[in-house]
């Protein structure tokens, strides 16, 4: 069966989800217009399929890597791009504070970081079935939709959320500074994993996995990926 | 994010040996994707496709991808565990190694 006989086997809410998920990509957000997110995703792409992915503690621009179409956005958030991609499990609060302080404003990173975990939800999809991804379409012009709740620093993450802080669990408040980001994250946990709103029922799944089986590829990866969390 | 969605789970029978039967076509398949081995996730894909199905292997590769999500969106944004999470968990900490993990953010 040929990729293109095997997309048109794909449950049609992942279709229309991933379709969404690049034309949101695509366009403006609240800190990041549309042609800079595009870059993001471009740049999260290229990483991905790196073939000699860097360690770490090394600079991939420093390193010369080359992100064509990636011109929009400086060194430092392509840095930032590449190792969320490739090596997030080393990340530490002292590499989120440098970031920071470098001048990224801490919502932008909210949304940057939205985009990134995103497009690597698509990839790895597509990566792991071995069908080939949907090319991302070009960005749209648009005004940043500015506004967004009240935020503070809280416990259970580095990041700032919205308020009040810690009434969510850390990955539900993660992005929920940028509510749009967190949209876009709860559309592709929805389709593929469990919709939020069901998180608490043991027993939802979609007639094949089991939630049992569907937390056995969660835990596999998770703990093949180093994430403590 | 695992353990705050299964902190109350009590899997039924059925679902204990479906997980049993299906762990090992899973491991194989998220273990070749992690680690980049595109002929073993070719046979892993195969090995699913053979003993569960198309429909299977779609829902399997979806939550592969809602987890390359997840994990790097808990790690990306410092997502720490409550304290009661993490004394509960302390014998799989213990028992995977998992506080030598560069992301154990254990306060």
């Amino acid at each position: 069966m040929d990729g293109v006989a095997q997309q048109s086997l794909m449950r049609d809410d992942l279709v229309v989800a991933h379709a969404e998920v690049w034309e949101r990509v695509t366009n403006s957000g609240t800190y990041w217009n549309g042609a800079q997110r595009r870059a993001i995703a471009i740049v999260v792409l290229s990483s991905l399929g790196d073939d000699i992915k860097l360690p770490p503690w090394t600079s991939n621009v420093r390193s010369e890597k080359i992100f064509l179409d990636a011109e929009v956005l400086n060194d430092d958030t392509i840095d930032a791009i590449y190792r969320i991609s490739v090596n997030a499990s080393t990340l530490t609060e002292d590499w989120y504070r440098r970031i920071i302080a470098r001048g990224l404003h801490p919502l932008a990173f909210v949304e940057l970081v939205g985009v990134v975990v995103a497009v690597s939800g698509v990839h790895g999809f597509y990566q792991s079935i071995g069908i080939q991804l949907p090319p991302i379409p070009d960005s749209k012009m648009g005004e940043l939709c500015v506004g967004g709740p009240s935020v503070e620093a809280a416990n259970l993450n580095w990041v700032l959320v919205a308020v009040p802080a810690d009434s969510n669990a850390a990955v539900v408040q993660a992005l929920s500074a940028v509510p749009a980001a967190w949209d876009l994250v709860s559309q592709i946990l929805a389709s593929h994993y469990i919709p939020v709103k069901e998180m608490g029922n043991l027993n939802w799944n979609r007639g094949r996995l089991t939630r049992v089986q569907m937390e056995t590829i969660a835990s596999r990866l998770s703990e093949a990926r180093e994430c403590f969390y | 994010m695992l353990r705050a969605s299964v902190s109350d789970s009590k899997p039924n029978q059925r679902e204990l040996a479906d997980a049993i039967r299906l762990a090992v076509l899973i491991e194989n398949l998220v273990d070749a994707f992690v680690s980049s081995n595109l002929s073993g996730l070719k046979q892993a894909r195969k090995a699913v496709l053979s003993e569960y199905g198309w429909a299977y292997l779609v829902d399997i590769c979806a939550v592969v991808g809602a987890f390359e999500m997840m994990t790097r969106l808990a790690d990306a944004t410092g997502a720490k565990l409550r304290q009661e999470q993490l004394e509960a968990a302390i014998p799989i900490r213990s028992e995977l190694g998992l506080d030598k993990f560069t992301s154990a953010r254990l306060w």
